[in-house]
């Protein structure tokens, strides 16, 4: 075994024991210092709606920075959400300087004054809605720093997949019901019935009760009182609300079960 | 044999270059052969709509298994699908034999047959609806190569963004939408408009007409407007059948609050 698959060996165990966040954060502390980065921080989103994202930062980001990022909103403008909410692969922030993107090229260089200065991005997308940001900062860049970035970035898909799933067990984000315990992100579509899904599914796909009655060879009214519950369930206004919502979290994944 | 990062990056070297689809099996082709394994797919999946699902799959199970994977809709019971669309980590084959249901066990005994006895599968979520899957495996004990099995699990988890990424640039699966990236551009359908989608979005968020006019300050007519022409370009029935498309295909996502 190579020095890089010991260190990956060791992550994985270190990951696979943890129990807290805190044990998380040494495992992303101690890949920080292996390559030299100075800060680091970790995301995680949930929808709450679909107008609405939860957002859970880890981390040691300066807290100057994090409380301008959301005084400005910069969630909207920041480059790295831009590309890690549409594509898998990882982002490099030297990538911003090169584009024409004005705001984006603001955006970096007040990024920078907070010593955010070089860095690398990568995000993962679980299965229910929810998404995870990677991030690794450093305040000075060198000429070795891409072949650095490059390892560091092979790891880091290597365990990320392992982190995402570890966090969403120890501190799951209770975002999508603030009124009740039930921790699981997915929690809300495990409570419908495999009738009551079916008739989210075909609502979903355009038909209406009338039809989808015919097609589940059910009466209309049953068709009306399982959409009726499902609304209930998945504390919505009305069946677009719950179809939305249904498949933000994970719906058509589900059906396929 | 390489190191781990030898590997994954010779792979996404070429991956990231690939032209064809045959460039990147030859890929996989050459990773499944370094791990011990004689079979190897990848499929890419991408809803159409709810009840639709489309494929690409890259890879070189016999033919005759295909063919009963699809025949039995296998897909529905297959543990592998069930565990990588609920969890990013991967799945070892092995588990299967702790499964007790019968269409499992008939799954596992014809999988058998065709000389897919242990390997594992590990799945990759992409940002529009979509996720991939990549499946090695063989008739060799993974047992004996635990070792070499984290290895090719730890190479599997950092080739697979790069030829998912690839892979859809390459096939794109026709028609979906072109909104968010470039890399659909053979579909026939219009891109959104930043106001349509916004009356998407509220409408998603089971807002009425009415409301979305205060909240947009447009007249409600506006709003009913965008909501037509969007119905339209997404080749919908209906406002909730655009939503579902909408949400399920990434087209729409914002967050105002965080």
């Amino acid at each position: 075994m190579t020095a890089f698959e010991n260190t990956i060996n060791q992550y994985f165990v270190k990951i696979e024991k943890s129990f807290s966040e805190e044990e998380i954060l040494s495992v992303l502390d101690h890949i920080a210092k292996r390559f030299d980065f100075d800060f680091y921080s970790y995301s995680r989103m949930f929808p709450k709606a679909i107008t609405r994202m939860n957002l859970v930062a880890i981390g040691n980001y300066p807290s100057e920075w994090k409380e301008k990022y959301k005084e400005n909103n910069y969630l909207f403008v920041d480059p790295v959400m831009k590309h890690c909410t549409s594509s898998t692969l990882p982002f490099y922030w030297k990538n911003i300087f090169s584009s024409t993107d004005r705001e984006a090229i603001e955006f970096a260089k007040d990024c920078a004054s907070f010593g955010l200065n070089d860095g690398f991005s990568l995000g993962i997308n679980g299965n229910c809605g929810d998404f995870s940001l990677l991030n690794f900062a450093c305040e000075k860049s060198n000429n070795s720093s891409t072949k650095i970035f490059s390892q560091a970035i092979m790891l880091v898909h290597a365990i990320l997949p392992y982190i995402h799933e570890k966090l969403a067990q120890i501190s799951p984000v209770r975002a999508l019901y603030p009124t009740d315990n039930r921790y699981l992100p997915n929690a809300p579509l495990q409570e419908l019935t495999e009738r009551e899904k079916e008739c989210l599914l075909w609502t979903a796909e355009g038909k209406t009760s009338q039809e989808i009655s015919v097609i589940l060879n059910i009466a209309e009214s049953t068709v009306n009182f399982h959409l009726k519950n499902s609304v209930k369930k998945l504390d919505c206004i009305n069946k677009t609300h719950a179809v939305a919502k249904a498949i933000l979290l994970g719906l058509s994944k589900d059906i396929n079960k | 044999m390489g190191t781990v990062e030898g590997i994954a990056k010779d792979a996404i070297e070429i991956i990231v270059k690939a032209t064809n689809n045959n460039e990147i099996k030859g890929v996989i082709q050459n990773i499944a052969t370094l791990f011990g394994f004689e079979l190897f797919t990848y499929a890419r999946l991408f809803p159409k709509a709810m009840t639709r699902l489309e494929m690409v799959v890259i890879g070189n199970y016999p033919d005759e298994f295909v063919n009963v994977y699809m025949e039995n809709e296998y897909y529905y019971i297959d543990p592998a699908m069930k565990h990588c669309t609920s969890s990013g980590l991967p799945y070892y084959w092995k588990e299967i034999f702790t499964c007790k249901e019968q269409n499992v066990i008939d799954f596992s005994e014809n999988s058998s047959r065709f000389g897919l006895k242990e390997g594992f599968t590990v799945g990759v979520n992409g940002n529009f609806g979509d996720y991939s899957v990549f499946s090695l495996g063989g008739s060799k004990p993974t047992d004996e190569l635990s070792m070499e099995l984290e290895k090719a699990v730890g190479v599997a988890h950092m080739i697979m963004p790069y030829i998912h990424e690839q892979v859809s640039k390459i096939s794109p699966v026709k028609p979906i939408f072109p909104t968010l990236t470039k890399q659909y551009s053979d579909s026939p359908l219009q891109e959104l408009t930043t106001r349509e989608k916004e009356c998407l979005l509220w409408t998603a968020d089971g807002k009425t007409s009415h409301e979305i006019s205060v909240i947009l300050s447009i007249s409600e007519s506006t709003v009913n407007f965008h909501l037509k022409n969007s119905v339209k370009k997404l080749d919908c029935i209906n406002k909730t059948h655009a939503v579902a498309k909408a949400v399920l295909l990434g087209l729409i996502k914002n967050m105002t609050e965080y």
